[in-house]
């Protein structure tokens, strides 16, 4: 039988520790970044990136394409946050190039926030429309990310999973497998995390997103500040136990910590991986990647 | 109207104020109490997102004013003027120009000044890299040519006009001063915004050079921006003021007669 091996993880490059990544060059699999960070002409920020570029594997990641707005079609605005990021993935020739499922403007108004919808064959309609455009420009396929929500609608007519495997199907995207946001939603909506998972097309997962959330009086918070939980280390466990190879990559943006803290959850990550590919080929499982 | 369309109008309006969850809590599953809290959540992202973009485009504003005060501005200025682009780091061109009109900020009247002053130095921090003119592309030009030469500025250079000492003011805010303040509230000052390498600089220019930098930034050519620099300071010194713009790196290119800019 054959296990693939699992791909390196990586960590989310912010710019306190810019220095000591580019000095040290750390052993990891990628560094991701977020799109809009590096959409201007020149400076700094982007000549470090192009610096990392160099030397890592990058991902883009997006946070303003806000795919499910209704009215994006009539919106110049968005056509020109669509030019940018071209301009950027032409220049940088990253490895990913990410984006999340939800809406973020209408009426002219963006909310630079990351906003759920209900999910509808209308919006399936619309996401999927919206995803191949920008795959079209891109000429490669987009990674469209699982999101954390507060709230829930009444009218949806399928699951989150549900509404993204539909979407891999309609679109040809990959998914950007966020398992602390799915575990954040099952403990926020009182769903199982396993029973979504099994919704999920695995063969689509191009990467993984790890992260810690805050517990508050009103649930839990997807802050991006702490350590991963022990629940979400297990669910990248069930998800590299049904054959998924794709890198993870540890997420912090609130309350950074050094980069030796980042390092050291990077490499547990590849420690999980590392075990399960063993525990798989030790059992004689054949692996479904 | 799109099912689609009209939710996400009616999370916009809860989004903007208390009084849009009205009409947005029918969409929602589960308890009214907890989802109006759980759009309150939301809300309260749209602001700090807006703020923090602001926090970072306007740090001189944000020491002068204090961090609760400007916590207020970035809300109302918010409330007033929403993010339009899906980059957030492009919030704010307008910053200066509502705390012109924002009658409870008048007590620090400098403040939109360096509000515009400070919009520049982000905007000059993302500008173009462009490699700064050598002083041997002057050597062999004759008068005549000279004189209709243009100017090309690095990109990023800016000049500010103001009735108040905003270099000072900017200088001393950065975090190399030394802290002691030592500001003159009754100068007016010229600042200019260059890229040097990746850093911004600020400096203070006087009237003649003001005058003589804003004409060439506007495309004069380099003999009339001297003459009106000249009947405005008669002690104008052409040749120290290009020197400096070498050394200080603000020249980009030279167009000559006939060239487009």
């Amino acid at each position: 039988m054959i296990t693939n091996p699992v791909s390196p993880t990586g960590i989310g490059l912010r710019q306190p520790h810019h220095a000591r990544v580019l000095e040290e060059r750390p052993s990891l699999g990628l560094l991701e970044v977020h799109s809009e960070n590096f959409f201007h002409e020149g400076g700094a920020a982007l000549h470090v990136l192009e610096r990392a570029r160099a030397l890592y594997p990058i991902s883009l990641h997006g946070v303003g394409l806000a795919l499910a707005s209704a009215d994006a079609g009539g919106c110049a605005q968005a056509d020109v946050h669509l030019d940018r990021l071209v301009r950027l993935a032409a220049r940088i020739e990253p490895a990913f190039v990410s984006e999340h499922l939800c809406w973020g403007a209408v009426d002219g108004v963006h909310f630079n926030d990351l906003l759920p919808f209900p999910y509808t064959g209308e919006a399936l309609a619309l996401v999927a429309a919206r995803v191949r455009e920008v795959q079209d420009r891109l000429r490669r396929p987009l990674l469209i990310e699982n999101l954390s929500a507060y709230v829930q609608f009444r009218d949806s007519e399928m699951t989150e999973a549900e509404f993204l495997a539909e979407l891999v199907c309609l679109s040809g995207c990959g998914l950007l497998l966020d398992l602390n946001n799915l575990y954040v939603n099952a403990c926020n909506f009182g769903f199982d995390p396993l029973t979504e998972l099994d919704r999920l097309p695995m063969h689509a997962v191009g990467e993984i997103h790890l992260a810690g959330h805050a517990v508050t009086g009103h649930g839990l918070i997807d802050t991006h500040g702490s350590r991963v939980c022990d629940d979400v280390w297990s669910l990248l466990r069930d998800v590299r136990a049904r054959g998924v190879t794709a890198p993870a990559l540890i997420e912090w943006d609130t309350e950074l910590p050094a980069l030796d803290v980042l390092l050291a959850e990077a490499a547990r990550a590849d420690r999980i991986g590392r075990e399960v590919v063993a525990g798989l080929r030790e059992s004689g499982h054949v692996c479904a990647a | 109207m799109s099912a689609l369309l009209d939710a996400q109008r009616r999370f916009a309006g809860a989004l903007r104020g208390v009084a849009g969850e009205a009409a947005m809590l029918p969409l929602l599953a589960g308890d009214d109490e907890r989802n109006r809290t759980l759009l309150g959540i939301y809300r309260g992202n749209s602001v700090a997102n807006a703020n923090a973009a602001l926090t970072l485009a306007y740090p001189v504003c944000r020491m002068l004013t204090g961090d609760e005060y400007f916590d207020g501005l970035a809300r109302h200025h918010w409330a007033e003027s929403p993010s339009h682009d899906g980059d957030l780091n492009r919030y704010g061109a307008g910053f200066a120009e509502f705390l012109a009109c924002f009658e409870p900020a008048r007590a620090l009247p400098y403040l939109p000044d360096v509000a515009r002053l400070e919009w520049s130095v982000h905007v000059a921090a993302s500008a173009a890299d462009a490699t700064p003119l050598g002083g041997e592309a002057f050597a062999g030009l004759d008068a005549d040519t000279l004189a209709a030469v243009r100017l090309r500025l690095l990109p990023g250079f800016a000049l500010h006009d103001s009735p108040w000492p905003v270099a000072d003011i900017w200088l001393q805010h950065q975090p190399e001063a030394d802290g002691a303040l030592d500001i003159d509230l009754s100068v007016a000052q010229c600042a200019v915004i260059w890229r040097d390498g990746f850093r911004v600089r600020v400096a203070a220019l006087d009237g003649g050079m003001h005058l003589f930098w804003t004409e060439i930034a506007s495309g004069a050519a380099l003999g009339d921006a001297w003459a009106r620099a000249s009947a405005h300071d008669a002690g104008f010194d052409l040749a120290a003021e290009i020197e400096r713009a070498l050394a200080a790196g603000w020249l980009h290119a030279l167009d000559m007669q006939g060239e487009s800019p």
